[in-house]
């Protein structure tokens, strides 16, 4: 069976792609319209119906070409289209071919345990992710003039990244420190009164579907800030919604990723039974306990925008979420403009605030 | 061009919000047809009072501000600053509507000397200068120089009203720009906060599911409490009884 995943046209024979705009795959030649399914269903009738000699050349040649790159966490693969070698990560789950540029799906990379439970479509295309890089650089005063220059903008890729949804009930048990204060006064004192509490808050609270990317290449505070996702536009894993989009597989495993779950989970937790602490002046954790059941774990791959950048030396990755259109970056500071508007400002408020001082004190 | 053009305005209209540490409203001169000198003890001569009259007019020209010399046999048993207060509210002297201006009253009967400060005059005048004053002119008064006590007495008066405005510059400008910069400082954070965008979450706020959060047990159980109290300020016995003026009294 082929290893790669070409969808074609059933009327001219050209790629079809993933449209976000219209959620269907669309043949950018004859501008014919599929259902992902539909297609799905058609090509494998197809593919059941094609010379089997083919394919069995295809398995042997596979097995003939494993090569050193393999060996460094590689894989090479034919492109059906046109012939040309496509070496990819191990971790590569669809990706373009270099040669013909025709968008090619790794099928090997979501079969078996590697196959995701859901996926978000992509619903904001290439000419969004463009339009968000450019608002996110608008009104920001220290930015440097010279990033704001356009060459890097079509490097925008947009990347299927994998993420582990976890879900899960908790058992809290939280102990709090908590004081009252109360003030006041005689003719000759001023009295303090501070008493002090125990404050014990024990209960269940659920989560559901936490996001944790599962992509050594993503950084993971990149990840979580373009949050939310809207998991009402969950479909079931179709190869079809990767065509014309990078993916990878995950390479950060559920139990490596677990942890970042749990910390969020326990912290959620504290907060929320700390909100039914009330009347107190202060409150502070003393004890927290939470345990974890009723645990599930899913996979999705989620869409995501993602622009590199290079500038002064210093690299700078931008994301945006490729279904709600958030954008999300560190920016670099021009420290000259920084400090003009420090000064600026110190200068223009000192002097009013002097001159207010000056009438205040010498009327 | 625009640009130099917005810059030199914004400079011009920090050096107009800095006018009023240059400024003076000059007020009027309460009852200025009273004399400043009243010498009902008779301790100076024709020619020292003139003298002295004309040393007060060039001072209340110069800072806008009232300065009376009383000498009188007796205050009545009353405190002397009360006494020179009294007489200078009831006789109309000082400039503005706070009728800003200081008043020394010397009294021959038991040797009581009173400083009363009036207005404007309470701010340069504390009591520390009250004091510091009387202490610099009792001698005189004690030897019977009364021209020289009083001489002294303008004197320290015109040295402390030429230091204060430039000092009252001085804090001003200090109070302004330490505003300034804690302004400046918020203001430029503020701004470098714009470019940072990419942070862990804290928690998982956006995951819990609603309604699901069951409390089974809340319990709040006191521990102990604890007392403490600080003394208040005393007031200060040095001050007129009037809410105006400061004052002080002195023997010589």
């Amino acid at each position: 069976m082929s290893t790669l995943l070409e969808y074609k046209c059933p009327c001219c024979g050209g790629e079809v792609k993933f449209d976000s705009g219209t959620q269907k795959m669309v043949c950018p030649y004859c501008d014919a319209e599929f259902d992902v399914e539909a297609l799905k269903q058609s090509q494998e009738e197809a593919q059941g119906n094609a010379a089997q000699p083919e394919q069995r050349e295809w398995n042997d040649g596979t097995e003939a070409q494993w090569s050193t790159e393999e060996l460094n966490g590689m894989n090479v693969y034919v492109c059906k289209s046109c012939g040309g070698e496509i070496i990819a990560e191990e971790v590569t789950g669809a990706t373009a071919c270099p040669y013909c540029d025709s968008p090619v799906v790794l099928k090997s990379s979501f079969e078996g345990d590697l196959r995701p439970d859901w996926v978000i479509p992509f619903k904001l295309d290439k000419k969004a992710a463009k339009e968000g890089m450019m608002n996110h650089l608008k009104g920001k005063r220290l930015l440097p003039k010279v990033f704001k220059q356009e060459n890097h903008i079509d490097e925008i890729k947009g990347i299927y990244v994998p993420f582990w949804l976890f879900s899960s009930n908790t058992d809290s048990h939280f102990i709090f420190h908590a004081t009252k204060v109360r003030h006041w006064s005689d003719s000759s004192y001023e009295y303090t009164e501070t008493s002090h509490f125990k404050v014990y808050r024990d209960g269940n609270i659920k989560f559901s579907n936490i996001p944790v990317d599962g992509s050594e290449k993503m950084p993971d505070d990149l990840m979580e800030s373009i949050e939310p996702f809207d998991y009402n536009d969950f479909k079931d894993f179709n190869t079809g919604y990767l065509s014309g989009y990078l993916a990878d597989k995950y390479d950060v495993t559920k139990e490596q990723s677990v942890g970042r779950a749990n910390e969020r989970i326990t912290q959620s937790a504290e907060d929320a039974f700390r909100r039914t602490v009330l009347g107190y002046t202060t409150v502070t954790s003393e004890m927290k306990n939470v345990s974890f059941f009723d645990n599930k774990c899913n996979y999705a791959l989620m869409p995501v925008w993602i622009l590199n950048t290079t500038w002064k030396d210093q690299k700078f990755m931008f994301a945006m979420n490729g279904q709600t259109g958030k954008f999300v970056g560190d920016l670099p500071m021009d420290k000259g403009l920084f400090w003009k508007y420090f000064l600026g400002v110190f200068a223009g408020v000192g002097a009013v605030a002097s001159g207010i001082a000056a009438l205040i004190n010498l009327l | 061009m625009i640009r130099t053009k917005k810059i030199l305005a914004a400079f011009a209209a920090c050096l107009m919000m800095m006018l009023p540490l240059s400024m003076t409203v000059f007020a009027e001169l309460n009852n200025s047809d009273l004399p400043r000198v009243v010498d009902k003890e008779m301790l100076l001569d024709d020619g020292q009072i003139e003298s002295l009259e004309n040393k007060i007019s060039d001072i209340t020209k110069k800072y806008d501000f009232d300065v009376v010399i009383y000498t009188t046999y007796s205050i009545e048993g009353k405190n002397a600053q009360d006494f020179a207060d009294a007489f200078y509210g009831k006789s109309g002297y000082g400039t503005g509507k706070k009728n800003d201006g200081i008043i020394l009253l010397v009294s021959t009967e038991f040797n009581d000397g009173g400083i009363a400060a009036n207005g404007y005059g309470e701010k340069v005048f504390s009591d520390e200068k009250r004091n510091d004053i009387a202490g610099k002119i009792a001698g005189y008064l004690h030897n019977g120089d009364y021209n020289a006590g009083f001489n002294e007495f303008l004197t320290q008066v015109e040295s402390e009203l030429s230091g204060y405005k430039p000092k009252m510059i001085l804090i001003s400008l200090g109070i302004g720009f330490g505003i300034g910069l804690v302004v400046a400082v918020i203001v430029a954070f503020l701004l470098r906060g714009q470019l940072k965008s990419v942070a862990l979450q804290r928690s998982a706020a956006n995951y819990e599911v609603p309604g699901s959060m069951n409390v089974t047990r809340s319990h709040d159980m006191f521990l102990y409490k604890h007392v403490s109290k600080t003394k208040k300020a005393s007031s200060d016995s040095s001050s007129s009884s009037s809410s105006s003026s400061s004052g002080t009294s002195f023997k010589f």
